[in-house]
């Protein structure tokens, strides 16, 4: 302390030190004598836990709106964007396991995909596709009933139509499955090149214009059906032997795309038509049978 | 210290002015409550001000300023309630010039009483604040005279030490 450097100090400025060390202890006293009355002030008003700093603080707090270090900002800030991109990743997360779903009741429906391939559902079909993935470097879609595909093309995403135990891949072309049948799927290619295999199997049949393929239930390899080729559609015999012609309307409607109604519909028909020329068709019915037959677009 | 950017950190300002600052207020209204009423105002004025662009050069001097102003204020509210004020034992003690200077070191001292175990601090209190005897001390608190003994060393010691600071500015 200051006082040992004082009185050791040199002799010969032996007077002022002196003078410096009075003057120290005077001080000190003083001092001394301040400390004391400060202490019993303190004493005499201490109350515990009053003068809190923390409640002060806490107290301010409540009533103000803090302002915040700008890198306190900052670091909030980018504590928050994280927080943002944590919650709408988990959000688009979510969302890929969404599906959207597209079906047809008692009419068909045509609907347009997000690459534009078009996709014509017969009634009671359904075909479902997750939004976020189809188009990231494939297009898979899973299909109940009977779907008939017009597949925009694009190399670098197959077209995959999924049924319950098989497979249609194709680049771009315009083709039916149908599964609506309980022991077999058949595929029908109006243009284009596909390739038809079982689920789990690694090769298929490869279907081009015109040709149709049937999978049974339980076979790995598709039979395939060979037609002739006519105006890019299959060339169809439509066999009825005493058919309703409610079932006979709903069958060439679906197979040309229309919607035929007659008033008439529980009369029989036996009979056997190509099915190239529709009016053809409609006129011959609606002569032996003497009914009337209304021709409409499915839309 | 320059507020001018007002960069001013809230809790920095608590924790170096408000106890001091308490301890101020509390030379002139000699009441704990009134002094943390005026102090808390004062301090949220002056956090208010500067948050408003506000420029403050010398924060210390202008917080200890308020705080005198709006104590003599209160005091002069108070007037007509409190007459005992003028009877006070302290009245002569400290000089009015010596308040800032002392509430620092008072402030310390507070800190250092808050941080006694409770019973050596009832055992202090009582002594040095209450003005009991030993014996009477040990009488309240069925302990022994020793033990009072020891617990206001022990205070004393303590505050001693939480004062240490102090010492080293003036002598250090």
């Amino acid at each position: 302390m200051g006082v040992t450097v004082y009185i050791c100090s040199s002799s010969d400025n032996f007077f002022q030190n002196r003078i410096v060390v009075f003057d120290f202890f005077r001080s000190y006293n003083i001092i001394m004598e301040k400390e004391t009355k400060y202490l019993k002030f303190v004493v005499n008003f201490y109350t515990p836990e009053a003068f809190d700093t923390r409640k002060a603080i806490n107290a301010y707090k409540s009533t103000h709106r803090v302002r915040l270090n700008p890198w306190r900002r900052y670091a909030i800030g980018i504590a928050a964007m994280v927080a943002v991109c944590f919650i709408a990743g988990y959000f688009l997360m979510r969302e890929s396991h969404d599906t959207v779903r597209l079906t047809a009741y008692s009419d068909t429906a045509t609907y347009t995909l997000p690459d534009s391939s078009l996709v014509t559902i017969y009634p009671h079909s359904s075909l479902t596709y997750q939004p976020e993935q189809f188009g990231n470097g494939e297009r898979n879609v899973d299909m109940t009933g009977k779907v008939m595909f017009e597949v925009r093309s694009n190399p670098d995403a197959p077209f995959t139509a999924n049924t319950s135990n098989a497979y249609v891949r194709v680049l771009g072309t315009r083709f039916t499955v149908d599964d609506s049948h309980p022991d077999s799927i058949d595929v029908t290619v109006t243009s284009g090149r596909v390739l038809f295999s079982a689920k789990g199997a690694d090769t298929g049949v490869t279907l081009t214009k015109g040709m149709q393929a049937y999978l049974l239930t339980g076979d790995s390899i598709p039979h395939m059906v060979e037609h002739s080729a006519g105006d890019g559609r299959p060339t169809h015999r439509f066999i009825f032997d005493h058919t309703p012609l409610s079932l006979v309307l709903k069958a060439l409607s679906e197979h040309f795309h229309v919607v035929l109604t007659s008033p008439d519909s529980d009369k029989m028909l036996t009979a056997e038509f190509d099915t190239d020329n529709l009016d053809e068709i409609i006129m011959i019915i609606e002569k032996s049978l003497d009914v009337k037959i209304r021709k409409e677009d499915e839309s | 210290m320059s507020l001018n950017e007002q960069n001013i950190n809230v809790d920095e300002i608590f924790r170096t002015y408000y106890r001091p600052l308490c301890l101020y207020a509390l030379h002139y209204l000699r009441s704990v409550e009134n002094a943390e009423d005026v102090v808390q105002d004062c301090i949220t004025d002056f956090l208010e001000r500067t948050g408003t662009g506000h420029r403050v050069s010398n924060v210390k001097s202008y917080l200890f300023m308020m705080v005198r102003n709006r104590s003599l204020d209160t005091i002069k509210e108070m007037s007509g309630i409190d007459s005992s004020r003028s009877s006070d034992e302290f009245e002569d003690m400290i000089d009015e010039s010596d308040y800032e200077e002392a509430s620092f070191i008072e402030a310390r001292m507070w800190t250092a009483i808050d941080s006694l175990p409770e019973k050596c601090r009832e055992v202090f209190l009582l002594s040095k604040r209450d003005g009991l005897k030993y014996e009477e001390i040990a009488e309240e608190l069925g302990i022994s005279v020793n033990t009072v003994k020891n617990q206001v060393s022990k205070a004393l010691k303590a505050l001693k030490n939480g004062c240490h600071r102090i010492y080293l500015f003036f002598f250090g």
